[in-house]
């Protein structure tokens, strides 16, 4: 047998790379469908009569901005980084950063990576894109006066923002790629006697640290992201025009949102480490306090700052405390259910993030 | 280490590799021929690290890899179809059925040898998780799957990192049994990096003692 011959590419019940990850993705799919589609289905059926507004609603801004070169350029861009950012944020799902290293042993043509990255990104952009098109669509189709000197430009500047934020995504995730597979970084080491005493509560080693030092980037990147996101929304009252009733909604479901993604990813990348301390002489309700203070603090600090410009708005005070006490009380209902089953979990949210938008909307009269 | 006793099917010139703060290789040199070779050490001697360098799994910051003649960095894609690498941990790729994880490879290794698989899964006592996704298997049955692969592949070169590590009685036995067939080979080259002497039932053509 010739051990450097060259490569059958006709083996018969042979499976291609691009095969692999495709069965993957639609496997995460899959699980993301079983988890949420019913709600998909109702929202679609609620939103029916207000299906279209929503999908023009998506590129309204896009083609408002198209009268000036600059303003256009700018939407684009930002269009193009929000979506490579939406994109980005499933990363996980559309390339398991556990393969990385079995990846670069394997024969596999970098070409076919290539396209296989390609195929996932077009495949999880595919929903959005045709919502966009839709929209567009609809927009040329009973054509605004404002838009009428630039309808032209509409369809390049969506195209424009599609190419872009594939560009972007790819790129992102070549990085990822190159980063998931490269040497394992460590800090110079420092003399033992400064560790051993810098190591002096539970909590820098099996949480600060964790988080710090990469055990968990997710949970790292989505508390700091999310805190900041949370910090901006609070802020719009003071920064600009937006009204407190439309800030207070748009944070209580990010808040909601920063929570429950703070909460899982810490279950995900955390949760293994600490159930590896069941055996040292720790309190496992410490444990499980300090992860869900991870989530909780960021969504603390936005809650602060979002109540505060409340104190010079004339206000409904007993719906303002039950904004504040239905929106604590589902956070720690959150924290608190770690074993809840998807369909449970997914119904409280949902539930939960209805009555405190609904609340919120409802605190200045 | 040892000089080999036949042509060299995998050399290595030196390779200089570091972890930040840490050097792990400094001008390493090795040529590996066919049959079994035992590479030992402490932990944190390298040996690990050693495998994923020749596999590809991480790249050195100088060095030359050949496998049987195809350089390493000039013909990555070729290199890597003459060499296999088999992990320390449990095998990834956990949405795949095992039998799809086979017809992978398959795929991708110009000389797989799908009429072994049988006989392999019969020796690991694997043949009624053909169904079951990677994901959902066992530690043990995981490594257990990589290492079937390991032998059926059809690689020149055959990294095997731990390969004892999580295995029942029966799979260790079988796996030394046919380990011992592969010290025998000529024609093939295996490593086998293990923080344990080797077995007394397998018949070792080199060992490599890493300090």
């Amino acid at each position: 047998m010739s051990l450097s011959g060259t490569h059958s590419k006709s083996s018969r019940g042979a499976i291609s790379y691009r095969l692999v990850r495709r069965q993957h993705c639609t496997g995460a799919l899959s699980t993301f469908l079983r988890r949420w589609g019913v709600f998909l289905t109702i929202g679609i059926l609620l939103a029916g009569p207000g299906a279209p507004a929503l999908a023009a609603g998506t590129v309204l801004p896009l083609f408002w901005s198209l009268s000036h070169p600059a303003s256009m350029l700018a939407a684009v861009m930002v269009y193009a980084l929000l979506i490579a950012l939406l994109l980005g944020s499933a990363s996980h799902l559309l390339w398991p950063v556990a393969w990385a290293q079995i990846e670069r042993t394997l024969p596999i043509p970098p070409r076919q990576i290539l396209l296989a990255d390609l195929e996932m990104l077009l495949l999880a952009l595919m929903p959005l894109g045709v919502l966009m098109t839709a929209g567009a669509a609809l927009l040329l189709w009973q054509t605004p006066d404002w838009l009428r000197p630039v309808a032209a430009m509409a369809p390049i500047s969506l195209g424009a923002v599609m190419l872009g934020s594939v560009g972007l995504a790819m790129t992102g995730l070549q990085h990822w790629r190159r980063k998931a597979s490269g040497r394992k970084g460590s800090q110079n080491p420092a003399p033992a006697s400064a560790l051993v005493a810098r190591v002096r509560h539970w909590a820098w080693v099996l949480l600060w640290a964790p988080l710090r030092r990469g055990v968990a980037p997710r949970t790292a990147r989505a508390a700091l992201l999310g805190g900041a996101a949370l910090l901006v929304v609070a802020l719009l009252p003071t920064l600009s025009a937006v009204p407190v009733t439309q800030s207070l909604m748009l944070f209580s479901a990010l808040a909601w949102t920063v929570v429950i993604r703070v909460d899982a990813l810490a279950r995900q990348e955390l949760e293994p480490l600490h159930r590896e301390c069941r055996m040292l002489a720790l309190n496992g309700r410490a444990l499980q306090g300090a992860r869900a203070a991870l989530a909780l603090v960021p969504a603390l600090c936005g809650l602060t700052l979002a109540l505060l410009p409340l104190l010079w708005a004339p206000v409904r005070p007993l719906i303002l405390l039950l904004f504040i006490g239905v929106t604590l009380t589902a956070w720690g209902i959150q924290l608190g259910s770690a074993n809840a089953d998807a369909t449970t979990q997914s119904t409280r949210w949902v539930l939960s993030v209805a009555l405190s938008v609904a609340l919120a909307s409802e605190v200045v009269p | 280490m040892n000089a080999p006793a036949l042509g060299a099917m995998l050399c290595v010139r030196d390779l200089v590799f570091a972890y930040p703060g840490h050097p792990l290789f400094d001008g390493f040199n090795g040529v590996f021929g066919g049959g079994l070779t035992w590479v030992q050490g402490a932990n944190g001697s390298g040996k690990s690290t050693l495998l994923k360098l020749l596999a590809g799994a991480l790249e050195p910051r100088s060095g030359t890899l050949e496998v049987l003649g195809i350089d390493a960095a000039q013909e990555p894609l070729a290199y890597r179809r003459n060499i296999f690498w088999c992990g320390p941990d449990a095998l990834p790729f956990e949405h795949l059925l095992a039998a799809e994880y086979f017809g992978f490879l398959q795929g991708l290794y110009p000389n797989f040898d799908s009429d072994a698989v049988a006989d392999h899964l019969a020796g690991f006592r694997l043949r009624d998780q053909m169904a079951i996704p990677i994901g959902k298997m066992s530690t043990g049955t995981r490594r257990k799957v990589w290492l079937t692969a390991a032998l059926v592949v059809g690689c020149a070169t055959v990294l095997l990192d731990e390969p004892m590590n999580a295995l029942d009685g029966n799979s260790s036995l079988y796996l030394r049994q046919r380990l011992n067939r592969a010290a025998m080979q000529r024609e093939r080259c295996w490593i086998v990096a293990s923080h344990v002497e080797p077995c007394q039932d397998v018949s070792v053509l080199n060992t490599l003692t890493l300090p």
